[in-house]
């Protein structure tokens, strides 16, 4: 299959500041082109898996506005992709091989939870750690559909830190002036 | 040392691949020499692709319902092949799929040669498990030996149309392994458990200082013929599994003659004591296996550190929650925590709280640590790697975008939960550094030297040098 011109003219024009500079300005999904499409996913992948955050993460994601509000109503609702969610679900069974392997001859670094525990807890930390994180982007972004989302989420979350977040996420400021 | 020779590998493709492969879905690196690297299963076990969307919904603007198509990138200088063998995908539908380049479909499984490749038409996925490929490669096997490195690595990239919608890639860097004459010998004892060790070297050679040489052997290793030292730094550093990290500066051994041998007595691993205080309920489970998998993994990685850990429940007790705090990740109360009876002195502290972050380790007192409602396995290592001197984050603390790093790596900001790799690098400055807190708490007592992540010089290795295995 040939490449299609679309997307060679993409990746031959799009470097991260291209990419970042091009998708700046809010646009309608429709409206969107694969190069700002691609850096506003990849922002929202960074955000979503972030450890502590510190590489002004968050900021990238707001950068992106309006353009990103749909996707993370939908991480808000329902977490992690099945893709992502399968990657980690045979990462973490392997990983529960690997302990119960060293444990064998290192008694003192055994886990304390069964397989299926294991593979449980860390999905459901995946799924509310997107979701937790949905809600503060949501939240520096602001506007109507964010806070829609925010509402939606609050209503249907089973996890108390999933609810206190999108709690905390809708006493922000920018819910209430953006609109 | 150059860890991706894009220009050589492809044109813009590989630019825009290369350009986010930090937040790509698994981005994995490794570092070997042939031809032991043809049998390191580092280097070809299976890592797994799933077809479908890395975020629900795919991406703004992206095509509804419809087929994905992968595009696939595998190196024409180190691998020979890559082969995607399929889970959740039938035989009729993987006939079905469009394949073009140099892919081409072998006993039930798609083989990928050297170049630009597409599998097209993948179905939607429907329902909850997608189809996986469970993708390994193949190693050159009889590549001439060239004094340069060179790279390798295969990458796929899923698009719907023309918008992409996940990245995976994993790359590597092979070198020749040294073959040197048994001229003078590195000899090594105690070695638990037998296991290949990695030692790191600097000695002077008739070529002059030789910096970060790697050799490996699970006791006795040839390296040619070493000198007296004149002005070259000399030192020895041995990382192996179960043993502590062997860390010799000064080293005086080398005369001009050949024969000399410098012996290695491995010590037993360090123990390091690590109080956990749950200030959550129910987080016990949790904390017992996130030290396990510390455990693992920093022996694993021949760090030569195993964690005796203590747990504290005081979840029930409503004054020691407040006084823990940390539910903002905000780090807050970790200057008063010392003085308090909810912490270990001259100890590694980790405090489960209720709050919905993932980790922090504190600089007003980098003993303290705090793990968040949603954290995962890699947290309290990667935390940890904090407190024993990866840091500051900014400054190859953390090691997103840095040349030779995949996410895969514990100190990548993100990432899978299931990290698992330190560098050589970083394992020497885990131990080394005068500000690990290792050493700061007395549990190594050993030389120490000043070498923060990103300094490279002659008493400081590259953060990303790295020997595969472990």
């Amino acid at each position: 299959m040939r490449m299609p011109k679309l997307l060679l003219a993409m990746i031959v024009t799009l470097s991260p500041l291209a990419a970042r500079v091009a998708a700046a300005a809010p646009l309608a999904p429709a409206e969107t082109t694969p190069a700002q499409a691609e850096a506003a996913r990849q922002a929202l992948v960074d955000w979503f898996e972030c450890e502590e955050c510190e590489e002004k993460q968050l900021e990238a994601v707001k950068e992106h506005g309006q353009l990103v509000v749909p996707l993370l109503r939908s991480a808000l609702l329902k977490g992690a992709a099945p893709a992502t969610r399968e990657i980690y679900r045979r990462g973490l069974s392997a990983r529960y091989d690997e302990l119960e392997k060293y444990a064998e001859r290192h008694a003192y670094a055994k886990p304390a939870s069964t397989r299926e525990e294991f593979v449980a807890n860390g999905l459901k930390n995946l799924d509310a750690q997107y979701q937790v994180r949905a809600s503060r982007a949501l939240a520096v972004i602001g506007g109507l559909a964010a806070r829609q989302a925010l509402e939606a989420g609050a209503a249907s979350s089973p996890r108390a830190d999933v609810r206190d977040s999108i709690k905390a996420a809708l006493g922000r400021g920018a819910l209430s002036i953006n609109y | 040392m150059r860890y991706l020779r894009l220009a050589a590998l492809a044109p813009a493709f590989l630019l825009a691949l290369a350009s986010h492969a930090a937040a790509g879905h698994w981005t994995t690196f490794g570092r070997g020499c042939w031809p032991e690297v043809v049998e390191i299963p580092d280097f070809t076990r299976e890592w797994p692709v799933p077809v479908g969307c890395e975020v629900i919904d795919c991406c703004p603007g992206c095509p509804g319902p419809g087929p994905i198509d992968w595009q696939i990138l595998v190196d024409d200088k180190v691998t020979e092949f890559a082969t995607l063998r399929f889970e959740g995908l039938s035989q009729a539908a993987l006939a079905r799929l469009r394949l073009g380049g140099a892919a081409r479909l072998a006993e039930g499984a798609i083989v990928v040669g050297p170049g630009r490749s597409t599998i097209g038409g993948f179905p939607p996925m429907d329902g909850d498990t997608p189809p996986v490929a469970l993708v390994t490669t193949t190693l050159r096997a009889n590549r001439d030996a060239k004094a340069d490195d060179a790279d390798g690595g295969v990458d796929i990239v899923q698009l719907k149309r023309d918008f992409v919608i996940n990245r995976f890639s994993t790359h590597y860097v092979v070198f020749p392994c040294p073959q040197l004459a048994v001229e003078d010998t590195i000899k090594t004892s105690n070695n638990i458990g037998g296991d290949q060790e990695v030692i790191l070297a600097d000695y002077r050679k008739a070529a002059g200082c030789q910096d970060d040489v790697l050799h490996r052997t699970a006791t006795s290793v040839g390296i040619g013929n070493a000198l007296l030292n004149g002005s070259c730094n000399s030192e020895v550093s041995v990382f192996s599994d179960d043993n502590a990290m062997s860390f010799q500066p000064g080293v005086t051994t080398w005369t001009n003659a050949i024969g000399d041998v410098h012996k290695v007595a491995l010590k037993p691993v360090i123990t390091a004591p690590l109080t956990i205080w749950l200030a959550r309920a129910g987080a016990n489970a949790n904390a017992t296996d996130d030290a396990a998998n510390a455990n693992l993994l920093y022996n694993q990685n021949n760090v030569g550190v195993q964690f005796d850990v203590t747990v504290n429940d005081v979840s029930g007790d409503p004054n020691a929650v407040a006084t823990i705090g940390g539910t903002a990740g905000d780090c807050n109360t970790a200057g008063a925590l010392a003085g308090t009876p909810f912490h270990t002195a001259d100890t590694i502290n980790v405090y489960y709280v209720n709050g919905a972050f993932t980790g922090v380790n504190c600089g007003a007192n980098r003993n303290v640590n705090f793990i968040g409602t949603i954290a995962n396995i890699a947290s309290l290592p990667h935390e940890i790697g904090h407190a024993y001197s990866l840091r500051p984050s900014a400054s190859g603390g953390h090691v997103n975008g840095l040349p030779g790093f995949g996410n895969d790596n514990i100190m990548f900001a993100g990432g899978p939960a299931t990290r698992s790799n330190f560098t050589v690098g970083q394992a020497f400055r885990l131990n080394v550094s005068d500000i690990s807190m290792l050493n700061v708490n007395g549990d190594r007592t050993a030389p120490t030297r000043s070498c923060p992540p990103l300094t490279t010089d002659a008493l400081c290795p590259d953060l990303a040098l790295d020997s595969l295995p472990h």
